[in-house]
């Protein structure tokens, strides 16, 4: 039982150190995976991924972009109001970069809440092409290219992060309402603050109970 | 029931529930597949695997899994499930208004199609149960159902060590706590799918033909083990590997009462109508409607025969390097297959295989398999004049079998151009003799050094199950 006890409280432990210095910096991503070139951008086109919900703060987009074999070309990125298309954030990436790359662009602090456009303009002389999937990983939000959705629609691959990463530990009750989505009706964030109590202190405890039950009978 | 029994089951039970709550909808092997079988049974057309131009799922659950972001995410750690709360409001609102018939256009061939029934209708109660529920709260109430066979798993496991090892309950403890808190077992065992059915009808089967071996033949136990097995068959085609041992446990149970003849007969007939009884039952409702009976079984046929020569290199290469004059099998992307497949997939990789610890963990993985094996076999050779042998033979039966179908169907499938098939989980009917394993190499420890033994193997199972679950909670929340 001492052992067990042992071995769990060092468990605990480890997990404490992993969960307070393991750093991460995503914010939320659309979850779209890159199947594909889904925008080709001509010098001076623009393509948005429109409407977005904020459902987390951000600093910077990050994104999958092509140069069809040669350098890169500069790209404006915008993050806009959905509604009033106000700014709300803004950033470059520069020229130079290669074929494939996955960039990340620094736009100022997003805050969380309400919806945005992040919007993609081929500020070069050569075009580029955004890469990203059908429009189906991001539901409520499509990528539009001049004005009109991508044919076929398509989602861009974007990821959104944080410049100042976040501890695993910090991100938790992030972690846990996003699991108590798509359940139940019923379930919310405190079931699942419930099941971390109930896994940390019930489960051990049972087991507990258990080995020292077949002390007992062993004696 | 014992203490430490009760104790463990609520604590297999609390870690069951935490698995079905924390798995996106369709992070698991084939969920979508057994869910979509469910619906069929519930809400329409029945039995699933009608031709095309049927589609596989309901516009009800393809409209749940785009929602969800369930497709993208499979297998793609670059993907993440849906975050929005206002997605997530958003298709509560859609699901609401769906027609009754968005639930019953699906029924179309879907990978779990083939499979026979028995599972299926079990989970269609807690389908129906929260039928006028969300598509999600539906998916969930199935998960923890499922759930429920995996208690049956560890009880089974239980008395299996019970019949073994003489009702010594620290190795029985340790026997169905490794069955029960292995993350792996219980990540399988938490989702829409016949798996925790499975690996509980095999744990009492194997249970039921020990007794049957140590304890002589009666009535409830023989038909119990045929019984148990028929009920297998018609839950997974896999349990047809489980056949000979059954029919070994009952011909030695016979044997031993064959001075009592006409008992022996009637309890023989009584045993071999119980296996009969669900398996034919199953094959006629199948012809008549058009489905298959054993597809697993009759799809791993080869009706153009066996290369034997080339079986023998695909065994060889599964778990040894290739000799330099054999023709290379590429089966799991370099590497020995066994230990990708029998020791990474066996001891942590959720979701679609695709969520993994650290590879430097592994091979600390594969070290503790041999400690156990070569302490288990160490260990029976140590006490070989008090071995049942008969029990050795009826375990080794079911394993030996297991494997060689596994393999039988591995083989023809990569041979047929058909991709591999073998998983880790695929051995997992085996858990309670993985159990007995460890149990065994704890045996060679006596009095509180056995205690603190049971308390290392409790503890390390119990902290693999935190870092799983945090590691799952991560790849998919963080």
């Amino acid at each position: 039982m001492l052992a067990f006890l042992a071995v769990a409280l060092a468990a605990g432990a480890v997990l404490a150190i992993v969960g307070a210095t393991e750093r991460r910096t995503l914010a939320f991503t659309l979850g779209v995976p890159s199947y594909a070139a889904v925008a080709t951008l001509k010098p001076g086109q623009t393509v948005c991924q429109e409407p977005i919900a904020i459902a987390s703060g951000f600093d910077d987009v990050a994104f999958h972009v092509g140069t069809f074999a040669r350098t890169g070309q500069p790209i404006e990125v915008s993050v806009l109001q959905a509604t009033t298309r106000a700014p709300l954030g803004r950033g470059v990436l520069a020229a130079g970069y290669g074929d494939g790359a996955r960039p990340l662009v620094a736009v100022g602090h997003v805050p969380a809440g309400g919806d945005a456009d992040v919007c993609f303009r081929n500020a070069g002389t050569r075009r580029v092409a955004l890469y990203g999937g059908p429009d189906v990983a991001a539901r409520m939000s499509t990528a539009v290219l001049a004005g009109k959705p991508t044919s076929p629609a398509s989602d861009l691959d974007l990821a959104f992060r944080v410049a100042h990463p976040r501890s695993t530990l910090a991100l938790l009750p992030d972690m846990l309402q996003r699991a108590a989505l798509f359940r139940g009706g019923w379930i919310g964030p405190w079931l699942y603050w419930l099941l971390l109590v109930v896994v940390l202190l019930a489960v051990p405890a049972l087991i507990v109970r258990a080995l020292r039950s077949t002390t007992d009978a062993e004696q | 029931m014992p203490t430490p029994l009760t104790a463990l089951l609520g604590a297999v039970l609390l870690l069951g529930v935490a698995w079905a709550l924390v798995v996106p909808a369709f992070q698991a092997p084939d969920e979508q597949s057994h869910f979509g079988y469910v619906q069929s049974l519930v809400a329409g057309p029945g039995l699933p695997g009608k031709p095309a131009p049927r589609p596989p799922f309901s516009s009800e659950q393809s409209a749940a899994q785009n929602a969800v972001n369930s497709d993208q995410t499979a297998a793609n750690l670059l993907a993440r499930p849906e975050w929005s709360i206002g997605a997530w409001h958003l298709f509560q609102r859609q699901d609401a208004r769906l027609p009754a018939r968005d639930r019953s256009d699906g029924g179309g061939t879907n990978p779990a199609s083939s499979n026979p029934p028995l599972f299926y209708l079990y989970d269609a109660v807690p389908y129906a149960i929260a039928s006028g529920g969300s598509f999600f709260a539906r998916l969930t109430s199935m998960r923890i159902a499922a759930v429920l066979w995996l208690l049956v798993t560890v009880a089974g496991a239980w008395l299996l060590a019970g019949e073994v090892f003489g009702r010594d309950r620290l190795l029985q403890l340790v026997t169905a706590g490794f069955a029960g808190l292995m993350p792996m077992t219980v990540f399988v065992s938490a989702q829409v799918g016949p798996d925790a059915m499975l690996y509980a009808l095999w744990s009492l089967a194997l249970w039921l033909g020990v007794r049957i071996i140590k304890r002589g033949i009666t009535p409830a136990s023989a038909i119990g083990l045929l019984g148990v097995t028929g009920i297998a068959i018609v839950t997974k085609a896999t349990s047809y590997a489980l056949v000979p041992a059954a029919l070994f446990a009952l011909a030695l149970g016979l044997w031993r009462i064959r001075r009592e003849r006409p008992r022996a007969v009637r309890l023989g007939l009584a045993a071999i109508a119980a296996l009969a009884v669900p398996v034919i039952a199953w094959a006629i409702v199948a012809r008549a409607l058009g489905h298959a009976v054993a597809a697993q079984v009759s799809g791993a046929s080869t009706p153009g025969g066996t290369n034997w020569r080339q079986l023998l290199s695909y065994l060889w290469q599964f778990y040894l390097p290739p000799l330099p004059f054999m023709t290379d099998f590429t089966l799991s992307g370099g590497g020995i297959p066994a230990y990708h497949i029998w020791v990474e997939q066996g001891w942590a990789a959720f979701g679609w295989l695709e969520v993994r610890f650290p590879h430097p963990l592994y091979p600390i993985f594969f070290a503790i398999t041999g400690f156990v094996a070569l302490g288990t076999i160490a260990r029976l050779v140590a006490v070989r004049a008090r071995i049942d042998r008969a029990v050795a033979v009826f375990l080794g039966l079911a394993t030996l079998v297991l494997l060689a179908g596994l393999h039988w169907t591995d083989y023809h499938q990569l041979v047929s151009g058909g991709g591999p098939f073998m998983q880790g989980r695929y051995i997992f009917p085996l858990v309670a003799i993985g159990g007995l394993a460890v149990a065994q190499t704890l045996s060679w420890l006596r009095g509180s050094a056995r205690q603190v033994g049971a308390g290392v193997v409790l503890g390390g199972l119990f902290t693999l199950e935190l870092f799983s679950l945090g590691l799952v909670l991560t790849r998919f929340y963080a």
